[in-house]
């Protein structure tokens, strides 16, 4: 298990990091969400060790993280980090060693994932002849050479096309499955919304959301309400509760403050013509996420 | 530990494993023995009469025996036994030996005393070679005269000077023109070392390949295996030109056994000049290790501040300097007479590492004194390492692209303050 526990970092007047606390079970995908500079990566940093926090304390199975246990722990950091001078081979035969793993193990498993992403002609070649999506491979088989019980992945799926993405994904359920601890920052919330259980959302060091997803999208009680019909926009608009109308190519979009309006609006609709959709759903991640951060971002 | 020495071995062996390592020292070799034994190689390529020196011989009989033909008998021994010299008669008046050593037309004088049957002799000459060469067909020229008997030797050394006493003028010159030469490779190696460190570790900075390895390893492990896997380096391509300087002399021998010459090397030079050649080798070696340590941990620090490889490139410009400066310390003092600066560098750490063996050779400093500045160096070593390791700690993870100065207040404020 994985404890943040009221972590603040500072840098002089600057606080990168704010009272942040959260936990990661085994068997559990964290997503740690955020805007460019919002604190994820220092917060990365943090859990690797490789930043005090000024105050608070990150907990690994109960003992503070560090270079005695840090072999257990795998970390991708966010943009490409790797030695382009030498081989793949070489390159994780470095790393490899690095959490003091038999050269053995580290050729038996770099097979192994090498086989999995599809690349094995790459195994002897310069990490600068590969492409950049190439290099993320190999950046992300880098970080669970070790098969690490908690992996930490900062921005794992950029440049990633979607087939590699989808690989990249099953690789890091395999991991979950076999009960590893996965925390991972993304920019592109489908994903976190796809397979992470609970998240954090940062903005300017600070939790503006956290909790379980399910539970987050139901207490944020913004709606959206797709419609098919013949209405009449204004009139749309001018209804009680509703905050925003767009009119799409094959449908309507309206946004409503909550569940207390569904029933005006459909009474409505009901009285138009051509009806053929009125759905209501709720609000995306990447719906909350806007809403939260930009409303923090207007207080500021 | 044992990633340290992992650390250690991985970035020798990326500096060994190279083709251009391999072929480098070929060429250094094959450069090594043939400028050591460029006299040797010369002497067979050019024409033995163009060697033939003129050697002017006063022989003084001052025994029991004066009618005997000392003189011509000995010159014309001395000029059937030795092709290469052309022995003549000089018309000298000994009066004194300071009088002798103060003129330059007379080359040997050699002085009978006593009874002739087993005479005492006096050998003077400043020239060394001849000196050597001298008492064996004097001997056979008292065979003839005596049937058996030795005679006593005394071979007579011109005067040394008081302030130096271990070094002549000659020697001294010969140093001057030499000291670039001895204080080049030692050069070369640390500029290698420091360049080898300073790309390694911005290389791995400047790719951020440096967050993967400090997760793994502490700042200060990574520092110091950087330093080990350098100065270790250092100490192989030593040994290595080490080697190659062995298997010229091993040539150079080779050339006089042959007798093809005189077997004449740069380091039989070096060994018959200076009378202090293995002490200042020693010297040469320990300043050389604590010296590069020094520049290294500085080339180390730099890199670590950096944050591309430009950054590197211009923030190691002093560095490189300094090391200059040093290297052409060795070549203009001596020949500047400037001892009094010479003094003063050799203690100075940074300068000292080639200053303090060239300032104990031509004997500015003693043996105390160099033993000195080398207890300075290790001094200056070890507090280095102490402001250096934290910041390097801090620094090797910041990319803050301020200006050069700012960057260093900044670290040093985060390294030493705590949060």
């Amino acid at each position: 298990m994985l404890k943040v526990n009221n972590v603040v970092l500072k840098y002089d007047d600057f606080v990168a990091v704010n009272d942040l606390s959260f936990t990661i079970k085994p068997g559990e995908i964290f997503g740690l969400l955020g805007t460019n500079g919002a604190g994820k990566t220092t917060t990365f940093r943090v859990i690797m060790g490789l930043l005090d926090p000024s105050e608070g304390e990150v907990l690994y199975f109960g003992d503070k993280v560090g270079y005695h246990n840090v072999d257990e722990i795998g970390y991708m950091i966010e943009e490409r980090s790797l030695l382009t001078k030498i081989t793949v081979k070489e390159l994780l035969l470095y790393f490899g060693q690095l959490k003091s793993m038999d050269k053995e193990l580290i050729i038996k498993r770099l097979d192994y994932w090498l086989d999995y992403f599809d690349i094995t002609e790459y195994k002897d070649k310069k990490i600068k002849e590969l492409s950049k999506g190439n290099q993320q491979k190999i950046q992300f088989i880098s970080a669970i050479i070790n098969d690490p019980k908690l992996l930490v992945l900062d921005e794992p799926f950029s440049g990633l096309d979607p087939i590699n993405t989808d690989l990249f994904v099953k690789a890091v359920r395999k991991f979950q499955d076999e009960g590893k601890m996965i925390v991972f920052s993304s920019h592109q919330l489908d994903h976190v919304e796809s397979f992470c259980e609970r998240i954090v959302v940062l903005e300017k060091g600070e939790a503006i959301i956290q909790g379980d997803i399910k539970q987050v999208k139901k207490d944020f009680e913004k709606l959206t309400i797709n419609i098919k019909a013949d209405v009449e926009i204004d009139k749309l608009e001018s209804l009680p509760g509703v905050y925003k109308v767009t009119n799409n190519s094959d449908k309507i979009s309206v946004k409503i403050e909550s569940d207390n309006y569904v029933k005006g609006i459909f009474d409505y609709v009901k009285s138009c013509e051509n009806v053929t959709l009125f759905d209501v759903e709720q609000a995306s991640l990447s719906e909350i996420f806007v809403d939260k951060v930009g409303g923090k971002r207007e207080k500021i | 530990m044992k990633k340290f020495k992992f650390l250690v071995s991985f970035g020798l062996k990326k500096r060994i494993k190279k083709k251009s390592f391999v072929i480098s020292n070929l060429i250094i070799g094959i450069l090594i023995i043939a400028i050591i034994n460029i006299p040797s190689i010369i002497s067979i390529f050019s024409d033995d009469t163009d060697e033939i020196q003129n050697v002017n011989v006063t022989v003084v009989n001052n025994t029991n025996d004066t009618s005997y033909p000392l003189e011509s008998n000995i010159v014309q021994t001395l000029n059937q036994t030795y092709e290469q010299y052309t022995f003549d008669t000089y018309d000298y008046t000994y009066t004194d030996e300071d009088s002798f050593w103060e003129q330059e037309e007379l080359d040997v004088l050699i002085v009978f005393n006593g009874d002739l049957k087993q005479p005492n002799v006096e050998i003077f000459t400043p020239d060394e070679d001849v000196r050597s060469i001298l008492t064996s067909p004097i001997q056979l020229v008292l065979y003839d005269y005596q049937d058996i008997g030795y005679a006593n030797y005394d071979i007579k050394t011109p005067p040394t000077n008081g302030e130096d006493p271990g070094l002549t003028e000659e020697d001294r010159m010969f140093l001057d023109g030499i000291g670039s030469l001895l204080f080049l490779p030692v050069f070369f190696l640390v500029i290698m070392a420091t360049q080898f460190l300073g790309v390694d570790i911005i290389e791995e900075k400047s790719s951020k390949a440096i967050e993967t390895i400090i997760a793994s390893v502490p700042a200060k492990t990574h520092f110091l295996s950087k330093i080990a896997a350098s100065i270790s380096f250092l100490i192989i391509q030593s040994l290595i030109l080490i080697g190659f300087g062995i298997i010229a002399v091993l040539v150079s021998n080779l050339f006089k056994s042959s007798g093809a010459s005189e077997g004449i090397s740069l380091f039989s030079e070096f060994a018959r000049r200076l009378p202090n050649w293995g002490a200042f080798l020693t010297f040469t070696l320990l300043f050389m290790i604590f010296g590069t340590l020094l520049f290294l941990i500085l080339a180390a620090f730099l890199a670590s501040i950096a944050t591309t490889q430009e950054d590197y490139q211009q923030f190691q410009a002093p560095l490189i300097f300094l090391l200059l400066g040093s290297y052409y310390l060795t070549i203009f003092l001596p020949i500047l007479n400037a001892d009094v600066v010479l003094n003063v560098f050799a203690y100075i750490p940074f300068f000292s590492m080639m200053v303090a063996p060239l300032a104990y050779i031509t004997g500015n400093i003693s043996l105390l004194g160099i033993i000195i500045s080398l207890f300075l160096t290790i001094g200056t070593l070890v507090f280095v390492l102490y402001i250096i390791a934290p910041i390097y700690r801090v620094a090797i993870l910041s990319y803050d692209h301020t200006k050069f100065f700012k960057r260093i207040k900044f670290y040093m404020k985060k390294a030493f303050t705590k949060r």
